[in-house]
């Protein structure tokens, strides 16, 4: 386990892709009162990702992913909760991992969230909405399995600034900071 | 045993050199800013919803009750008569409504299966003239209501009827620019907004001379959409 990418100077040999999956969860995109106080946020749901990394060196390395997660946009309140429009999300992203351990990597992300959706009825992302600058913060754990593959667990945190122009249009000004958490299950392999 | 310890050691020592190069720039430079920039991220944002205090009434008179379309009713279908370009402005006006709400709260479609729709909209006065909307100041030239029959003090009797009719002797730009904006009117109506605004800068005023709902039109269906009713929509056919 000691060195993701080996110790050989060959590039190739350092550089793996990996597939991930697993499911993220986020804070309230949204907090309102009309009447009553609630909140909107997606609810937890699938997430699938890709990647490619490279060794830097022994101890660093770094990647770039793009993931996914889709599901159903809800409104929270009081008395239960409604759908509000099928969501999903884009995070394109550069990761920097370190080796803390043998098995063990921590790293941070930076990169963006992109949300879609349905514009036609009445929702948030009505008039669209623009890629959101996030950055992140993982842990890794990997273990070998046969012909070169490599099991890994994340976790991974990540944070952005959220709006939307038809919440602005709304009357709503300024922006809230969205957290997210995923974990996931994923396979590597080296090119 | 003592031998495997040592070679296990030696690897690990491989592995992991003590010395390498790139690690203080990567400490000096990633990750302060990662952390600083988490923390502009999470910080900092201090988000204001807007004020929906100001507002007109939507109850039905003299009953008092509310009226808004409940979410296992979405979408909403409205069937609009084929003549002249009526389809069209409910479509738009369906649109401009949708554009109100920011919650999923209502949704509507156009049907061509008027015994399957929840509201009808029929135009009278015959084939209205053609000519393309225009920025000019309005012109009464067509009138418009929105109806529906009580089944019980809680439950509509059936579909709501839409009835717009323009009236000759009006030039043609006027006549289409009224028609779309009474029937955006009318539309308004048909959310459950069962009064009139007392402001003329409101889609809702009585006699509606905007085409566009104001901050007052949009908080009030918000409001509306977010209070209780108790009059239900006719069961579907
Ligand atoms: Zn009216």
């Amino acid at each position: 386990m000691i060195g993701l990418f080996g110790r050989s100077n060959s590039a190739s040999a350092q550089t793996r892709i990996a597939i991930r999956a697993g499911a993220t969860g986020s804070s309230a995109l949204v907090r309102d009162s009309i009447i009553q106080a609630f909140s909107v946020r997606p609810e937890i749901g699938p997430s699938i990702g890709f990647g490619i990394e490279t060794g830097l060196d022994t101890r660093y390395r770094v990647g770039v992913s793009l993931s996914t997660t889709w599901g159903h946009l809800r409104r929270y309140e009081a008395a239960g909760s409604a759908e509000v429009v099928p969501l999903s999300t884009w995070t394109p992203a550069v990761s920097l991992y370190r080796i803390l351990f043998p098995s063990i990597s921590a790293g941070a992300t930076v990169g963006a969230v992109i949300y879609r959706a349905d514009r036609r009825a009445s929702n948030l992302f009505r008039r669209g909405s623009s890629p959101m600058p996030l950055v992140g913060l993982g842990v890794r754990a990997e273990r070998p399995m046969t012909n070169g593959l490599r099991l890994s667990l994340s976790l991974q945190y990540d944070v952005h600034r959220f709006s939307t122009p038809a919440l602005a249009d709304a009357g709503f000004s300024g922006e809230r900071p969205v957290h997210r958490l995923s974990a996931s299950v994923g396979v590597s392999r080296g090119l | 045993m003592r031998k495997r310890r040592e070679e296990l050691r030696v690897k690990r020592e491989e592995s992991f050199p003590t010395e390498v190069v790139l690690f203080p720039l990567y400490s000096t430079l990633c990750t302060p800013f990662l952390i600083v920039a988490l923390i502009l991220l999470a910080a900092g944002c201090d988000v204001t919803a807007p004020d929906r205090t100001d507002t007109y009434g939507f109850r039905l008179q003299p009953e008092n009750v509310v009226f808004n379309w409940p979410l296992e009713r979405r979408p909403v279908r409205y069937f609009a008569q084929a003549i002249g370009a009526l389809p069209e402005y409910v479509r738009d006006g369906l649109t401009i409504w949708e554009a109100q709400l920011l919650y999923g709260e209502f949704e509507g479609v156009l049907t061509t299966d008027s015994a399957g729709a929840d509201i009808r909209v029929v135009l009278e006065g015959g084939v209205p003239p053609v000519s393309p909307l225009i920025s000019a100041p309005a012109v009464q030239a067509c009138t418009g209501s929105t109806s529906a029959t009580l089944a019980s003090a809680t439950k509509l009797a059936g579909p709501m009827l839409i009835q717009v009719r323009w009236f000759p002797g009006f030039t043609p730009a006027d006549v289409v620019n009224c028609i779309s904006r009474v029937t955006r009117h009318e539309i308004g109506h048909s959310l459950g907004l069962f009064q009139h605004s007392s402001n003329p800068a409101d889609l809702m005023y009585g006699v509606p001379s905007v085409r566009e709902p104001s901050t007052r039109d949009r908080s009030t269906v918000q409001v509306l959409y977010h209070t209780a009713a108790n009059l239900t929509p006719a069961d579907r056919p």
